[in-house]
């Protein structure tokens, strides 16, 4: 089966292809080849996608191919120097190319490394990038770990990785991690039956909701994301698992939670993140703290 | 006794993690002993350690243990919000459950 990749490569034109062609990806056809001859623009969701996508086809046996990748073109030079292709066909295209100041190589989250990689390779990347001490980082370090966390709680494929670009002229941040799990919907209907794809995924984001996935879990990884990003950095995060879309952002001095009606069906879940780094508070960071018993 | 966390965690990120920690506080906590924990040079904490650390020792032996026997020193601004902010949630959800 050909699969040609959209101009445009970003997980929300990706995932209607997908749709068409694999379905929900219970059957597989036993060769799948991804054709780049379209491709003139890559964003972090498209990247973290489709190395989801190539591993789970992989891991299933089906025989997966790149095709039609020219080497002059920007988003395969971006995409190369991500190290797309030498994570993916075992080679780069170009032999020069190599991770961009801008962006951090696609990482996979394989769960044993995958918080040593965070606090030393990502968030200085992003410290080095934004000028944001690492010290005030922190915050933002624990959002990503626990996104790590709920990976490997509910990622039944092993499945997962992460990819961030930085934009110098906005002083934003774009980070997008993605698994092939169960999904949210899926995992919440497990203790709330009934609810619709939107609204178990706007019901995962509660504070103390948990699907009790383990027996541990009390359900603050994503309240703690929307803390950060959307209420202290006024940033964005969007959220597509199975048919469910829902962002959240600031609008003015309200929080919006606006679910959409998206296209295409995204299995497991893929959570994007923007936020503008300027709005960090770099004031000194407060070290030696005592916990105050109340 | 002063337990270092740095010199005994890679990382505050996992339940596994906090399960270490977890055993540290019960070990002390069940000879009646107190136990204070220094989190210098932990650049962050997640809630599943936290959860697992200290938690299911407040679910055990409850807040007035933890009050007189545990002290937590040496964090930054975010180890010492999420432990704090933890601890107040769920102890106040034991309060009215009780």
């Amino acid at each position: 089966m050909k699969i040609a990749l959209p101009a445009q490569f970003q997980a929300s034109a990706i995932f209607p292809l997908v749709w068409s062609t694999l379905g929900d990806l219970s059957e597989l056809p036993p060769i799948v080849e991804f054709d780049f001859s379209e491709l003139k623009f890559a964003r972090p969701s498209g990247v973290v996608f489709l190395s989801n996508l190539s591993r789970f086809l992989t891991r299933r046996k089906c025989d997966v191919r790149f095709v039609n990748m020219r080497p002059n073109t920007e988003a395969i030079r971006f995409l190369d120097d991500a190290l797309f292709f030498e994570q993916h066909i075992g080679e780069k295209l170009r032999q020069w190319s190599k991770p961009r100041r801008t962006t951090q190589p696609l990482q996979e989250v394989s769960h044993k490394n995958s918080h040593a990689w965070l606090r030393s390779e990502f968030m200085p990347w992003l410290s080095d990038c934004s000028g944001v001490p690492m010290g005030n980082l922190s915050d933002l370090t624990t959002c990503i770990g626990e996104l790590f966390n709920n990976i490997n709680d509910h990622s039944s494929y092993d499945v997962g990785c992460i990819f961030a670009q930085w934009f110098p002229k906005k002083d934003l941040v774009e980070i997008s991690i993605a698994d092939f799990g169960s999904g949210i919907p899926e995992t919440v209907r497990r203790i709330e039956p009934g609810l619709s794809d939107n609204d178990a995924i706007i019901r995962a984001f509660d504070d103390g909701f948990s699907s009790q996935s383990t027996p541990r879990n009390r359900g603050v990884g994503l309240h703690l994301l929307h803390q950060n990003v959307v209420e202290r950095f006024d940033g964005k995060i969007s959220v597509r698992s199975q048919s469910g879309a829902v962002w959240y952002a600031r609008h003015g001095n309200s929080l919006r939670t606006v679910p959409y009606k998206a296209d295409g069906f995204c299995p497991g879940t893929m959570i994007d993140i923007d936020f503008r780094t300027d709005l960090i508070d770099v004031d000194e960071p407060a070290d030696g703290l005592e916990v105050e018993w109340w | 006794m002063v337990v270092r966390i740095a010199d005994h965690l890679e990382g505050c990120d996992t339940n596994v993690q906090g399960a270490v920690v977890r055993d540290m506080i019960m070990s002390s906590f069940s000879q009646n002993d107190a136990i204070s924990l220094d989190f210098s040079d932990v650049h962050n904490v997640t809630s599943s350690f936290v959860n697992t650390a200290f938690i299911e020792v407040l679910e055990h032996f409850g807040m007035p243990m933890i009050k007189s026997h545990l002290k937590i020193t040496g964090a930054n601004r975010q180890v010492a919000k999420l432990i704090g902010d933890r601890m107040r949630i769920e102890a106040a959800k034991l309060s009215i459950a009780a």
